[in-house]
């Protein structure tokens, strides 16, 4: 089971200031009762007043639990349905800030990455495939093409210079490469190269937002955690404002994250043969020989259970409320 | 397109009438305390209608309207969208133009010649459909832009940045050429054509246009050729925004020969655009000789909007709920 939109569970938390003003609420309606329907009366209104008063408030929170539940939009269980798409469209979202220099892998991070998508383009030559690069900013370099020549030519020249606005904006870059996709009837995934060194939140919301278009963002971590000292013209080391050396760590903690968040996975640098298998094994497809056609798995949303019982609550309270008890309330 | 997953969970309206009366309209409804008006003896009562009843009417409706909006979202609402999935791959096109000083000659009214390409190019990638479009411009040197993509919204950003003589001022036709050769090659296309426009005499680069003809013939490349100005001499004048250098010079006849032969090498065609008007001519011309079986399927798409309707739900039972709580102060 999984639940897709778990951020919309936190209204659950607005159920205490309910519970709290319905005691207050309670409170002063019992005195308002004793105003209108008058002392003489009072006890046998009070006794009804209490028990619907509770039946009334527990048939309205539960169509409140149950209604956030919906939203939630809970998984569980498959279905098969029809999946037209066929080949693949990769973007490759690479990141050019400096830290990429840090060579805590040989000879650079920015190489090794770049040897890892050399390495895919060949396992993956039937794909098309797409770049884009992030430092401060991203930019789209090419569009998705069949041409990899002109993605081989572009990484014999890609450097930090590229971009001149400094930074490690790894949520822009996302945001670039879901923008490059079209409407192609392809499977869609993004590789995503970076040392994760990046100060922005945004990132998991932009993460969520391809899940939610059912693109895979496959991360693969350029660098280690223990870091590096970041050689700046092959001379210099990179320095903070007290003139210490700055290392530079992958934080692989975050790209992790991403990777679960969108259905993708994680991988070092030095795995880069298993990122095809990754990419391959997103499709579970299943062949349907005797209709000729392809039918996927898909998981199925219980939305309608739980807003089915909203709206049953809501009427009980309804009912509850407009029944008049002992012909008094 | 507007449609519904289970239709029929909107059956659930036809208790919708019974609940309001329930709720407001029975006589002997609950919630209510009954006075007795007989202690007045039979001197007539009338009852005020006090303005707040109006909030309550009005918080009332928004609670209904709440609770027809959550029966919309049990019905599955999700809007249908219908794409064109494309089963065969069409042609790849690499489009070489001109960037050279002489493409700024203000023949091609009411631009230049350079704007004028721009112009029918863009108008010519709107008329394709399936076919990756590509794009090299060339003058000292030559210079991939765009890869064959279907992604015509960059090729077109691509085509707005463009200026004249970023790789210098002389004509490297043959260069042109051999780039976009190389970027055809390995293309899986059946179809693979080079239309390219120029307006001058191949005066530099390691390849010369004859070469790089047949060098593209050999990979199944056609090559259509566009000679674009008038023949005789015309005075042009470019001024660098960046620099603000005005560079003139003189506009001379274009090879129309070597147009002819490159061409005539890799199976395309020659054409002679004059004047703005035939270069669209031309180009209307290369798009209805270069078709390709296209095959296709549509395919649905469905996307789910239950989640807005149940947001609406939500926040109108709320509203209506703390109004009639907060606001007018209802026991229940």
């Amino acid at each position: 089971m999984i639940i897709e939109k778990a951020e919309y569970l936190w209204f659950l938390l607005l159920i205490i200031p309910l519970a709290f003003h319905y005691y207050l609420s309670f409170s002063s309606g019992k005195k308002d009762l004793l105003h209108i329907g008058g002392k003489w009366r009072f006890e046998s209104l009070y006794n009804i007043y209490m028990v619907k008063y509770f039946f009334i408030f527990l048939f309205f929170v539960l169509s409140f639990i149950f209604s956030i539940l919906a939203l939630s939009d809970f998984k569980w269980g498959e279905k098969l349905v029809e999946d037209y798409r066929s080949g693949y469209d990769i973007i490759i979202c690479l990141d050019v800030s400096v830290s990429m220099q840090a060579d805590d892998i040989v000879p650079t991070r920015l190489k090794g990455a770049v040897e890892v998508i050399n390495r895919l383009m060949e396992d993956m030559w039937n794909s098309k495939f797409g770049v884009v690069i992030f430092k401060g900013k991203a930019v789209r370099i090419w569009p998705l093409t069949d041409d990899l020549e002109a993605i081989k030519l572009f990484l014999n020249t890609v450097s930090p210079d590229l971009i001149t606005i400094p930074g490690t904006n790894i949520q822009e870059g996302l945001a670039v490469a879901l923008n490059t996709f079209g409407k192609s009837g392809r499977y869609q995934v993004i590789v995503l190269l970076t040392d994760g060194e990046s100060p922005d939140n945004n990132i998991i919301k932009e993460a969520k937002k391809a899940a939610s278009r059912g693109i895979p963002v496959i991360s693969v971590a350029c660098g280690t955690e223990k870091g590096s000292r970041i050689l700046l013209d092959g001379r210099r080391f990179v320095t903070n404002s007290k003139g210490e050396k700055v290392v530079s760590k992958a934080n692989k903690q975050l790209l992790k994250l991403i990777s679960s968040v969108s259905n993708g996975k994680f991988f070092e640098l030095y795995e880069s043969g298993k990122i095809k298998d990754e990419i391959l094994s997103i499709v579970t497809r299943i062949e349907d020989e005797n209709l000729d056609r392809s039918l996927k798995l898909e998981k199925i949303s219980g939305y309608r259970l739980f807003l089915g019982f909203t709206i049953c609550f809501l009427i009980i309270a309804l009912i509850t409320r407009g029944f008049r008890w002992e012909n008094m309330f | 397109m507007w449609s519904l997953e289970h239709p029929f969970s909107l059956l659930l309206f036809l208790i919708l009438p019974f609940l309001i009366y329930f709720v407001h309209f029975r006589k002997k409804r609950g919630g209510v305390i009954l006075f007795n008006f007989n202690i007045w003896k039979n001197r007539k009562y009338f009852r005020k209608i006090h303005p707040g009843r109006i909030f309550n009417v009005f918080f009332w409706v928004i609670f209904w309207c709440g609770f027809c909006s959550y029966i919309i979202a049990l019905g599955g609402p999700h809007m249908i969208e219908k794409e064109r999935i494309y089963l065969t791959k069409g042609i790849d096109i690499i489009i070489v133009l001109d960037e050279s000083g002489s493409m700024s000659t203000p023949d091609f009214e009411p631009g230049n010649r350079f704007e004028s390409a721009k112009r029918v190019i863009n108008q010519f990638t709107h008329s394709r459909e399936n076919d990756q479009i590509g794009l090299v411009t060339f003058s000292s040197d030559a210079i991939l832009r765009v890869p064959p993509t279907l992604d015509y919204t960059m090729l077109e950003e691509q085509l707005q940045n463009l200026t004249l003589m970023e790789l210098g001022e002389e004509t490297a036709i043959g260069m042109g050429i051999a780039v976009a050769a190389l970027h055809l090659k390995s293309s899986r296309a059946l179809n693979k054509i080079i239309i390219l426009i120029t307006d001058g005499v191949n005066n530099t680069g390691r390849v010369t246009p004859e070469q790089a003809a047949l060098l593209a013939s050999r990979t199944g490349i056609r090559i259509y050729t566009i000679g674009i100005g008038r023949t005789s001499d015309s005075e042009w004048t470019y001024k660098d925004l960046d620099t603000g250098i005005q560079i003139t010079g003189l506009s001379g006849e274009f090879d129309e020969y070597m147009l002819m032969k490159i061409a005539q090498v890799s199976g395309g065609k020659y054409f002679y655009a004059g004047n703005p008007r035939s270069l669209n001519s031309i180009f209307e011309e290369i798009d209805s000789v270069e078709k390709t079986e296209k095959r296709f399927r549509i395919n649905v798409k469905r996307i789910p909007y239950h989640e807005l309707f149940i947001l609406v739900g939500l926040l109108c039972i709320f509203t209506s709920y703390l109004g009639r709580r907060l606001l007018l102060k209802e026991i229940f």
